[in-house]
């Protein structure tokens, strides 16, 4: 199998200088943190490089490399950047280097074309010449099986497109699948045995037509495998055609999704610099309110004085009143006792009084009339001044207008926090905008390539038609073929013809045993797949109740409850990535080609049990597992816990400055 | 390059099954050695396809004398 032994970055994105990263030559796990922005997909990427000599950013788009070099060693005068990776295969050493550097003669890079690429692969000590470097990193980890090998868990989402049908992403992955178990060996196998059959086949014709006997009938078979020819060569031609606007057809989705995002951004746009007129409107709205209530504040302030002043007005007022109308009360009262005495008959009840009653009602008069004497002169003045003093002082009884300014001040500082916000996503998406070029270019663009897309769309469909066609008019010809050869070998008797009968008969059972194998190995492959990944998704998911996986024609894994039934509907994105974690994890366990794992951010979506179980298989998904993730994406001490042994080696990316990360032993490794 | 044969083992296997129940005239040498040929010229279709036509051609020839 595959191990990285070291991995030695200089100058490259944020890692200034030259820095390295052993792994342990031991089976295990290598932890690598690093926060948002220090450069772990960058490192994930690097692997990228320096195997397949591409950059490519998350939407798998490549990066022009000249944007690749640290940004202070530039200003240093340190241009390009160089990659070592050290790596063990089938018991001997590679050190593969690649490096982007100024061409010769060039001291300050203004363009592209002032660099250059090189590559070269270290075999113990020699250098391999570069046909042979090329072979060897073909061989050890080809790219199309690379999305096993170095993955960003952002991505571990599209495996669910392996259950669609008719999905383009999910026959990738098969493609990718099958490449990794190794199935192209047998398709190519049993296409090269095929080829030699039919030479074999072509051989035994042309003795069929040197024979007098079978001279007539080898013609007539001469005939149609010459025919079959042509319509083996035409329906590979329609392959490789079909194949090639396939790959087209795959572009220009890119570049209408591509366009698509540019729509998208430019529809952003337009909402935000809406959003940021309508809430600048509301701000300004919000200052005048706070102007106009400012006018009036002073009234505000001197409220409580008013208040406190009318207080006491009112109380004296309350005195004077009360006893002005406290007299007035005993006044009524004396003049209805005084009638009484003089009528001698009380009205209020109706009787006759008698005269000794008078004579004490007539003293009672007397005295009461001394103490209900009323206001004297100078209160009934005093009064009248306190009742307009008060009048006045109500008038100036203005409410606060200090609540009111504090509403509106939350709500300008609210408006004004999401005018920023807005106008920092506007820069944003413009900067994001700015990366596509001409907006006025953009829109033909857009347009071409809809109407490319078209034609892709109905030459694919033309290009199937064919292939249908010659394909059908291949079986026919092969079924007369079949007649005719059957009555030759009944025919001719010779001894050339036995003997090339026979290379057919041997040749017909090689190119069998490769046909036939392709088949037995995809069946037995899956079940295999099928058993490994349900083991470790039964020990990665947090649903006791899940009980198994089961694989489909395209490799896609399907949840299966304890109670049977059909498969469990709508997953979670979280068990999205359980499964096909646990797919990665079976597919290692049964390729041919067998390698380290590399993962950027794998637990994105995960709860805690599920991290915790994916921690707990992570040395069973390969021999060398190396997990890149940020700070508190796991509990780092429980991960340590967990993994014990297993774990090797940790890294921690730590900032400098913004553009210049180390890459250091982690301290906290006990 | 070196190979090891561990890793196309279960590959192998099958077609060794195929082989020996149904075409046994047919050496379990020969198909390993395509196998192995195809495997590692998985990068280079006109290298793997010229050494199983003469992996073939001399089985063919040991096998089916001239008379």
């Amino acid at each position: 199998m595959l191990r990285f032994i070291s991995l030695t970055v200089e100058d490259f994105g944020p890692f200034k200088g030259s820095q390295t990263i052993d792994f342990t030559s031991d089976d295990g796990v290598t932890f690598i943190w690093g926060n948002n922005g220090r450069g772990k997909t960058t490192l994930l990427n690097i692997f990228r490089y320096a195997i397949y000599g591409k950059f490519q950013n998350r939407r798998g788009t490549n990066v022009n490399l000249t944007m690749l070099s640290n940004r202070e060693s530039r200003s240093e005068g340190r241009y390009g950047f160089k990659v070592v990776l050290r790596m063990s295969y089938d018991g001997e050493i590679y050190e593969l280097t690649r490096q982007f550097k100024l061409r010769t003669g060039v001291s300050r890079p203004t363009k592209n074309d002032d660099y250059e690429q090189t590559v070269y692969l270290k075999k113990g000590t020699a250098i391999l010449s570069s046909e042979d470097t090329d072979h060897i990193l073909k061989i050890i980890m080809p790219e199309q099986v690379a999305r096993f090998f170095l993955f960003d868990g952002e991505l571990l989402q599209e495996y669910e497109e392996l259950l669609m049908e008719d999905s383009d992403t999910g026959a990738q992955i098969k493609k990718s699948i099958e490449e990794i178990l190794g199935v192209p060996v047998l398709t190519n196998g049993a296409t090269d045995t095929a080829a030699v059959l039919e030479a074999y086949t072509n051989a035994k014709t042309r003795t069929a037509q040197s024979n007098k006997q079978t001279e007539q009938l080898g013609s007539q078979i001469a005939t149609l495998e010459a025919a079959l020819q042509g319509h083996n060569a035409e329906l590979e031609r329609l392959r490789e055609e079909l194949t090639q606007e396939l790959g087209r057809k795959s572009e220009l989705e890119s570049e209408q999704n591509q366009n698509e995002h540019v729509k998208a951004l430019l529809a952003e746009m337009k909402a935000l610099e809406n959003s940021i007129a309508e809430k600048k409107a509301r701000r300004e709205g919000l200052l005048s309110d706070i102007k106009n209530t400012t006018k009036d504040a002073w009234k505000g302030l001197i409220g409580f004085r008013v208040n406190e002043i009318l207080s006491d007005v009112e109380a004296e007022v309350k005195v004077l009143e009360d006893k002005e109308n406290s007299q007035k009360v005993a006044q009524h009262f004396l003049k209805e006792m005084k009638e009484a005495a003089s009528r001698k008959h009380c009205n209020l009840c109706d009787q006759d009084i008698d005269d000794a009653l008078i004579l004490k009602m007539e003293e009672r008069i007397k005295a009461l009339e001394g103490n209900y004497g009323g206001l004297t002169p100078e209160e009934s003045g005093k009064l009248r001044t306190l009742q307009i003093r008060k009048a006045t002082l109500e008038t100036m009884r203005y409410p606060s207008s200090k609540e009111r300014l504090e509403i509106y001040e939350r709500q300008l500082a609210a408006v004004t926090v999401e005018i920023s916000d807005d106008e920092r996503k506007l820069k944003a998406v413009k900067e994001e905008l700015e990366k596509h070029g001409d907006i006025e270019e953009l829109s033909t663009s857009m347009q071409n390539c809809v109407k490319n897309l078209i034609n892709c769309l109905k030459k694919i469909d033309n290009l199937k038609e064919g292939e249908r066609q010659e394909a059908e008019q291949i079986a026919n010809i092969r079924s007369s073929l079949a007649t005719l050869n059957a009555k030759l070998d009944k025919t001719a008797t010779g001894e050339d013809m036995v003997r090339a009968r026979r290379r057919v008969e041997l040749c017909e059972m090689i190119h069998n045993i490769f046909e036939e194998g392709i088949d037995a190995y995809r069946n037995n492959l899956k079940s295999r797949v099928e058993k490994d990944a349900t083991d470790l998704f039964v020990r990665i998911s947090n649903d006791p109740d899940y009980v198994r996986l089961e694989i489909n024609d395209n490799y896609g894994l399907a949840i299966y409850h304890k109670d049977g039934g059909d498969p469990v509907p709508l997953r979670s994105a979280g068990f999205e990535h359980v499964v096909a974690l646990a797919l990665i994890g079976a597919l290692h366990k049964n390729a041919p080609l067998r390698g380290p794992v590399i993962m950027d951010s794998p637990f994105g979506r995960l709860d805690p049990t599920h991290k915790e179980n994916i921690i707990k298989v992570l040395p069973s998904l390969s021999e060398q597992v190396v997990l890149l993730a940020y700070t508190h994406e796991i509990d780092e001490q429980r991960a340590r816990e967990t993994l014990g042994s297993s774990l090797k080696k940790e890294y921690r990316l730590t900032r400098q400055t913004s553009f210049y990360t180390r890459i250091e032993p982690n301290q906290e490794v006990k | 390059m070196p190979m090891n044969k561990i890793e196309v083992e279960e590959l192998l296997k099958v077609l060794e099954d195929i082989r020996a129940a149904k075409y046994p005239e047919i050496p379990s040498e020969l198909i390993q050695s395509i196998v192995l040929a195809e495997f590692e010229n998985q990068d280079n279709r006109t290298e793997g396809s010229i050494i199983t036509r003469r992996l073939i051609d001399d089985f063919l020839r040991q096998s089916v004398h001239e008379g």
